[in-house]
């Protein structure tokens, strides 16, 4: 059991996991004081006849419940509740929902479309500028349906299932769907945003320390639900940025031909390899995941 | 025999088959989760055949149709009708000192529908691509999208659901209307109490559901777009012949709108149950009777209104988030309130061990942690982490199945005395209690292990592809082994059955003492047949207006909005009905005669039906059409019924109450049909 926990690796992660550790804390000392209760109960009230009716005869050692003994119990109940949701579970839950105020850093915007079992990922390039997509022109080539007539659109990049971040500056991601409700779920960053098709949600979120991880899916989304599985790595910002200049070069490459897809670069063929490997992949699955993570542990 | 014992226990015994199933079905997927992709053994992969295990390993798209049907099974075919229509069916007429049920017919009715559904969903697993594989919950627009198992689903969903109505409108008009004497609503039981909410609730959150069924079907089957949105892509192809428009969110709502309260309808009649098992040991009364039926209509109110914590993750507003978070954790209060008075009134007496006792107490903190557990989910900060793991899992199996089952057993010790006329061995229930005890929690307790490692449910391979889910291979073939020796756990509860001994002889109407006293609450209660028809309009209200959410959710953000037929047809309908409901004051006129204008009605609904498909507007073309095409549907078979309810009732001279009931019913459906026409001419 390497992980009893996923790792916190986003800014807002000790915040939720906070509310969660807490709220453990309180449904234990509830649940502890209240089975204490119970056990007390049963063990002074066990009666040594075998047989026959409730032996009224014999008290037990517990005297009559005071009548104020619920109400103290539920009030304490309910404070728990209050002080949880008003001091933590709430503040933490608006603060989450804040979109990065571009003051503090210009958020790194990045489009994902969802669909059946591949995230689509899709950078603005080295313009911030996304150009302009149209379903039309989706095909094996062109996972985003990109139009090339588009100015912005030319140092766009566009990898499956591959989602590389910057340490230190918020991304706010852009979630579509084209078919079915997908839940984009980055576990490290605490970030699940259900992707419903015929609206665009948003997550944000800032990555503090660098890592590899996995992208999972957590709605279901038919049979092949369980292998809808990307990677997303945090990089330092230099490497990151010598990363996405390496892409947008790569385009320039005549000889390339496909605007996504499994491509020269070694982490695009790594994410590929990803993506092929379904059940089969099971049997050489400790091979498979010193492959892909190696380089973590 | 009376009639509530034999349909009380049809459902039981059906029920039981249901819960072998939902279990069977469950070994499947344990098997499938310890070991992925490792065949099951060879006889079991004959049975399930090539098309869903060759070579006798799972299948995905098998393993889904298995989740989706455990999880149906369970709730829709086995625990909720067996703590309902069976026990509640059996225990509540003795209880209140009635003779009967108070409308036989509609009991077995009941049975009939929930047994016909039931045959209809496990039926569905020989149809072409098998079950329906989107989930229990059905989420669309995978569903909409599904093979023919899931219109099954839906089909057998509105059947069993109208079962759970017409078992719902015969318990509450039973409580109310057929107590015996001295029988006071002050002295109910507090079991009766649970079955009371619960039956409620059944009544008023399935219609949400049967709206909801109603609409996928439209869109599976009549290519309505009201689950699909615009511009759907499917496999890299844009869906064809769509109209669009539609919203999957909208599903989500009319679910669980239904579904939370069917939690609930699942909880109550086991508090009932451990309350009267723990009132019959003690020997005395409830500590704090009162504030645990006041905190059961509490819990029943509550339930209503939390069903969006349920859709945290969709991008809803703070607002809406802080309210759903509130009334989630006000649920607590009342929680805490059973839960204390039950232990409390086990505090201070002598106790006599019993199967029965043992599974009561041992419900206690089952459902504590069940419910305890549903805090961190509650509360949208620790949801973001929980959402979708198998802490979920955890959370609602530790209510429903050490907690609502054990109940059940406990019940089932407890009353097969008085019920079956034999006692079960108490030695063999001790064989029966403790390992059930061990493997449940040891089936259940990983769970929260897994889910807060940040292991997502409904995975094929239990997530054998994701690093997070690395190194937990071996807990969850414990907790594999552990459901098949779990299974095995059940042998003594069957050798019990089996070698019940044969006490007396069965009283006919086992009648609990009441105090003779005080009668007015009962002498002046109004009688079934009064209560029946309010229950039935209860009811047709909230289908109505639940259908009618649907036309607000999806007109709302619609720049275009089609007519599909002239209006003026549904304001005919509803003047004409009416005239069918003011004819009925005029009690020598034949109730068939009166129901000829409201016959009219149906006439024009359907002109109207017929001139809209002429112009074109196909549930297909629009979803305007669609929701019309719906809500008319609905409204005119609900007129149907009403008027073969009123010319059944001409051939003999009816009851007053016959006729008030029906003046009732038909007087709702012109208002409906008033409300129905002004909505779509304000549209």
């Amino acid at each position: 059991m390497s992980n009893l926990w996923p790792e916190a690796a986003s800014a807002h992660a000790a915040a939720l996991d906070a509310v969660l550790m807490h709220a453990h804390l309180h449904m234990a000392a509830v649940f502890m004081l209240w089975l204490g209760i119970l056990l007390v109960a049963l063990w002074k009230g066990r009666s040594t006849h075998a047989t026959g009716a409730p032996d009224d005869s014999v008290p037990t050692a517990l005297r009559p419940v005071p009548a104020c003994w619920p109400w103290v119990a539920m009030a304490l109940v309910v404070a728990g509740d209050v002080v949880l949701l008003t001091t933590e579970a709430l503040p933490a839950w608006h603060a989450r929902m804040q979109p990065p105020s571009p003051q503090d850093a210009t958020p790194l915007e990045i489009h994902v479309e969802a669909e059946q079992y591949v995230w689509h990922v899709h950078y603005a390039g080295l313009d911030d500028r996304f150009g302009r997509t149209d379903p039309a022109r989706i095909d094996a080539g062109n996972a985003m349906g990109l139009d090339d007539t588009d100015p912005a659109s030319q140092d766009d990049v566009m990898i499956d299932n591959l989602l590389m971040l910057p340490q230190g500056r918020p991304v706010v991601v852009q979630l579509k769907s084209r078919d079915v409700i997908h839940s984009f779920t980055l576990p490290e960053m605490r970030v699940k945003q259900d992707v419903t098709p015929g609206l665009t949600s948003r997550a944000w979120f800032t990555p503090i320390h660098p890592g590899a991880w996995d992208i999972t899916c957590s709605q279901l989304c038919g049979a092949g639900h369980y292998r809808m599985r990307g990677q997303y790595r945090v990089l330092s910002p230099e490497a990151w940025q010598a990363w996405l200049s390496e892409e947008v070069a790569l385009l320039a490459l005549p000889d390339i031909g496909t605007r996504s897809g499994p491509h020269a670069h070694p982490l695009r063929a790594e994410a590929a390899h990803v993506v092929a490997r379904g059940l089969p992949g099971l049997l050489g699955r400790h091979y498979f995941n010193a492959l892909i993570f190696g380089q973590r542990h | 025999m009376t009639r509530a014992r034999t349909v009380g226990l049809l459902y039981v015994a059906t029920a039981l088959v249901f819960l072998l199933v939902g279990f069977l079905l469950m070994l499947l997927m344990r098997w499938q989760l310890a070991w992925p992709g490792a065949p099951v053994p060879a006889g079991i992969a004959a049975l399930l055949g090539d098309a869903n295990a060759p070579g006798g390993v799972l299948l995905p798209e098998f393993y889904q149709q298995l989740v989706a049907m455990h999880g149906t099974v369970m709730v829709f075919l086995a625990v909720v009708p067996l703590a309902t229509g069976g026990l509640g069916t059996l225990l509540v007429t003795p209880m209140i000192g009635a003779r009967d049920v108070a409308l036989p017919r509609t009991a077995l009715l009941s049975y009939a529908l929930y047994a016909v559904g039931g045959l209809l969903m496990l039926g569905s697993f020989l149809v072409e691509g098998g079950a329906a594989s989107s989930g229990w919950t059905s989420y669309p627009p995978l569903a909409v999208l599904a093979t023919a198992g899931q219109s099954c689903w839906l089909a057998g969903m509105l059947a069993t659901s109208c079962g759970s109505t017409l078992f719902a409108v015969g318990m509450i008009a039973t409580i109310i209307g057929s107590r015996g004497p001295g029988v006071t609503l002050a002295r109910l039981p507090f079991f009766v109490w649970a079955q009371l909410v619960s039956a409620v609730l059944l009544l008023l959150a399935f219609p949400a559901l049967q709206a909801a069924a109603l609409f996928q079907l439209m869109d599976r089957i009549a290519g309505s777009s009201l689950f699909l949105p615009s511009g759907l892509v499917l496999g890299g192809i844009p869906l064809q012949h769509y109209a669009g428009g539609g919203n999957p969110l909208l599903w989500q709502h009319l679910f669980w709108f239904l579904a939370h309260p069917e939690v609930y309808v699942l909880i109550l009649p086991a508090m009932g149950i451990v309350a009267e098992v723990i009132r019959a040991h003690t020997g005395r009364p409830l500590w704090g009777a009162r504030a645990m039926v006041g905190a059961v209509l509490v819990l029943g109110v509550l339930s209503m209104l939390v069903w969006a914590h349920h859709m945290f993750l969709t991008e809803m507003g703070t607002v809406m988030s802080d309210v759903f978070q509130v009334t989630t954790l006000l649920v607590s209060v009342p929680s805490v309130i059973v839960v204390g008075c039950l232990v409390l009134s086990l505090w201070g007496q002598r106790l006599k061990a019993s199967p029965a006792l043992l599974f009561a107490v041992a419900f206690l903190p089952m459902f504590g942690i069940g419910g305890l557990t549903g805090l961190p989910l509650g509360m949208a900060a620790s949801d973001v982490s929980l959402h979708d793991t198998y802490y979920v899992v955890g959370h609602f199996h530790y209510i429903v199945a050490p907690g609502t089952v054990f109940a059940l057993f406990a019940a089932i010790y407890h009353w097969a005395p008085t019920v079956l006329g034999c006692t079960l061995s108490t030695r063999l229930g001790y064989w029966h209690f403790w390992p059930t005890v061990l493997l449940m929690n040891s089936i259940f307790l990983p769970m929260f292990v897994l889910g807060l490692a940040g292991v997502n449910r409904r995975l094929y391979d239990a997530g054998a592809q994701y690093a997070l889910a690395q190194g937990f291979e071996g807990l969850q073939q414990y907790m594999t082994w552990s459901a098949l020796a779990l299974g095995v756990a059940q042998l003594p509860f069957l050798l019990a059955l089996v070698t019940a001994r044969r006490t007396e002889a069965l009283a006919e109407a086992p009648a609990l003492p009441f105090a003779q006293g005080d009668d007015t609450d009962v002498a002046s209660a109004p009688s079934a047949g009064q209560v029946a028809p309010w229950l039935i309009v209860a009811w047709l209200v909230m289908l109505v207006g639940a259908l009618l959410s649907g036309w607000v959710l999806l007109r709302t953000g619609q720049p275009e909005w089609p007519h599909t037929a002239n209006p003026w047809w549904l304001i005919a309908g509803a003047v004409l009905t009416g005239a069918s409901a003011w004819f009925m004051r005029q009690s020598p006129a034949p109730l068939a005669m009166a129901s000829l204008p409201a016959l009219a009605a149906i006439a024009m609904a359907l002109r109207g039906l017929s001139a809209a498909s002429e112009a074109g507007h196909a549930p297909s073309a629009h979803n305007a059409h669609a929701l019309w095409f719906t809500i008319t549907c609905t409204i005119v078979v609900m007129t149907v019924v009403a008027c073969g309810a009123a010319i059944r009732a001409g051939r003999t001279p009816p009851s007053a109450h016959y006729v008030a009931g029906l003046r009732l019913l038909f007087g709702t459906l012109s208002l409906l049909w008033v409300v129905f026409s002004l909505v779509f001419l304000v549209g």
